[in-house]
């Protein structure tokens, strides 16, 4: 019966029901937008920063900082084992951690760069798409300089230092020092090099989640002391900024956007209940007058309000994932590809969709079921 | 033992500005089955009284005995309980709820004990002579057939007592008697009536008629 008396009071006040609906369904639209936009855009930025490299890099303790930056690496060695060390022991939170050695040697006529790569090592196990190269043992990349002056293309085998390799991919041109490096096997290059079980850099992608009047350089050397104690950490400031600050300015969308979005859904469900409910005060007084209690009548408001909530939620979910795909590639410049619906945020919204509602119906319906019913009849 | 029983009960109303008397040690009996009709120019306290005898407004002083119980010292939760299972009311604005059909109007006076009971609803239906306008809405009825529909309303629980507030104040004599015709039925099958009205339509109806003025 009470589900009959909601039900045919939401169709006959269809106006006031579906004012209240819009707002939840605009309100949790935005949300959905800005939060699929946010977490688009950060993707995103992992992405891009990603791509423009490294930002930590660990050389050992007695390297000639002057000479490590004319040279582009480091001349001095530390065991590969300090890659595993760092990688079990420390409390920072990094990814795509990975052992180099790089060797300058004269070849075919040039000068170059051997880089040894390891295998790219990731903390407890996580599984992420690579950022450098997979390079399997007898095979090189060829930067694009080298392949080019010397005319060497894909699956060519080539000789350096008496060993043969396979060409398994010319680099297309970068613009910077890669174009005359030859990668490898972080294993050849210990080989060739004579410095077996041996690197001079560990590279890692530092993932900066600290305050903003946080020294992060400071931070990050203090606890590296504590692992590789005879390391240096050379940390590449601009871009592990840009990581951060383009995170921290989706945060801070969502820290102004929530509340004024939340506020207004909040007083506009709240003000329209209280219109429906002085609109129904002679129904709440006969309802107090044929024998029901004060918590039926509630829940007649309260189910309105639930049924009304939860329409709003997934009609915000639709709306909201729809704009992010429609508007979000040309008003925040991401790409289509990464927008997708959040079936999480679904969720969340039919919990504390509901949740918000009844919290901003909740006065104006104990007000009116607790006003004298008598008071009521007799006013009428 | 008188069904209803009021001892010496006042009611003052505060308003902003002033104390406003609508009853002044007020005692009064009413027996099982009796239709006692109450009359009193506007503002002598009839609808007050209605409400208090129904557990909805309670006495500045005095009390309110009914069926053996003192119905102010009831817990809230009783009273309401009380006023499910013996308390019929009908008021001269009709108050059916508009998006209901008269069949689920009458519903929800059986509603307010549980499950709302099919059988009782057509039994009143019946009394009140209602059966081929339980699909309409109110907005559709004509005002005795709206009354009469709330008369059903209040008979479908077979309630103790039916606290009647002008019941016939906006209906045509036909229609009036219909009404009473009804309710003084059911106080010959056990019922008890107290009707308050301030015309003479329902005297002879009446098995006692008391006046506040």
């Amino acid at each position: 019966m009470i589900f009959t008396i909601i039900m045919k009071e939401i169709l006959h006040r269809k106006q006031n029901f579906f004012l209240a609906c819009a707002a939840l369904t605009v309100g949790t639209a935005l949300y959905v937008l800005f939060y699929t936009v946010t977490r688009a855009t950060n993707t995103e930025t992992v992405r891009l920063t990603r791509d423009m490299g490294f930002n930590l890099r660990i050389v050992p303790g007695d390297t000639d900082i002057n000479r490590f930056w004319l040279e582009g690496f480091s001349d001095r060695y530390m065991p590969e084992s300090y890659a595993n060390r760092f990688l079990e022991h420390s409390n920072l939170a990094f990814a795509h951690v990975l052992a180099t050695l790089h060797y300058r040697m004269h070849w075919r006529g040039m000068d170059v760069v051997l880089t040894g790569l390891s295998r790219e090592l990731e903390p407890s196990g996580a599984i992420r798409s690579r950022m450098s190269f997979a390079i399997t043992p007898g095979t090189v990349y060829l930067g694009h300089t080298i392949a080019a002056e010397l005319g060497i293309a894909q699956e060519d085998m080539i000789e350096i230092e008496g060993r043969r390799f396979r060409v398994a991919k010319v680099l297309s041109e970068l613009g910077n020092m890669d174009d005359i490096r030859i990668f490898a096997a972080l294993g050849d290059v210990q080989e060739i090099s004579g410095h077996r079980r041996q690197i001079n850099e560990i590279t890692a992608l530092q993932c900066l989640c600290l305050d903003e009047r946080e020294d992060a350089l400071a931070s990050i050397r203090e606890q590296l002391k504590q692992v590789l104690p005879d390391a240096e950490v050379i940390m590449n400031t601009t871009i592990a900024q840009a990581r951060e600050q383009q995170r921290r300015l989706g945060d801070k969308y969502f820290i102004l956007l929530l509340p004024g979005i939340l506020g207004t859904v909040f007083i506009w469900v709240g003000v329209l209940t209280m219109m429906n409910v002085k609109e129904r005060k002679s129904e709440i007084g006969i309802y107090s007058a044929l024998g029901y209690s004060s918590f039926r009548i509630i829940s007649l408001f309260l189910v309105r309000g639930i049924v009304m909530a939860l329409l709003g939620a997934a009609a915000g979910f639709v709306l909201g994932t729809l704009l992010a795909f429609t508007w979000g590639p040309h008003i925040f410049t991401v790409t289509p590809g990464i927008l997708g619906p959040d079936f999480l945020i679904l969720v969340r919204a039919l919990i504390y969709v509901p949740a918000v509602t009844i919290l901003s119906i909740l006065v104006p319906i104990v007000t009116a079921v607790t006003e004298d019913p008598a008071r009521v009849i007799l006013n009428q | 033992m008188a069904l209803i029983s009021l001892e010496y009960v006042t009611k003052v109303y505060h308003n902003t500005n002033e104390r406003v008397t609508a009853l002044q040690d007020l005692t009064l009996e009413v027996e099982r089955s009796e239709f006692l009709v109450v009359k009193g120019a506007s503002g002598s306290g009839k609808s007050t009284l209605l409400l208090i005898m129904g557990g909805m407004l309670r006495p500045t002083r005095g009390r309110v005995i009914i069926d053996g119980s003192e119905l102010y010292r009831l817990p809230p939760r009783a009273r309401t309980a009380f006023r499910a299972n013996q308390i019929g009311f009908i008021f001269q604005m009709f108050h059916l709820i508009p998006y209901l059909t008269v069949r689920e109007n009458i519903l929800t006076g059986t509603g307010a004990l549980g499950t709302p009971d099919e059988g009782m609803l057509m039994e009143a239906v019946r009394a009140v002579d209602m059966e081929k306008r339980i699909h309409n809405f109110p907005n559709e009825l004509s005002t005795g057939e709206m009354q009469r529909a709330a008369l059903a309303r209040a008979l479908s629980k077979k309630p103790k007592i039916i606290l009647a507030d002008e019941p016939t104040g906006n209906l045509d004599e036909k229609n009036a008697a219909r009404i009473f015709t009804c309710l003084k039925e059911y106080t010959k099958q056990g019922g008890t009536a107290v009707v308050v009205t301030h015309g003479p339509d329902a005297d002879d109806y009446s098995d006692r008629i008391i006046s506040l003025d």
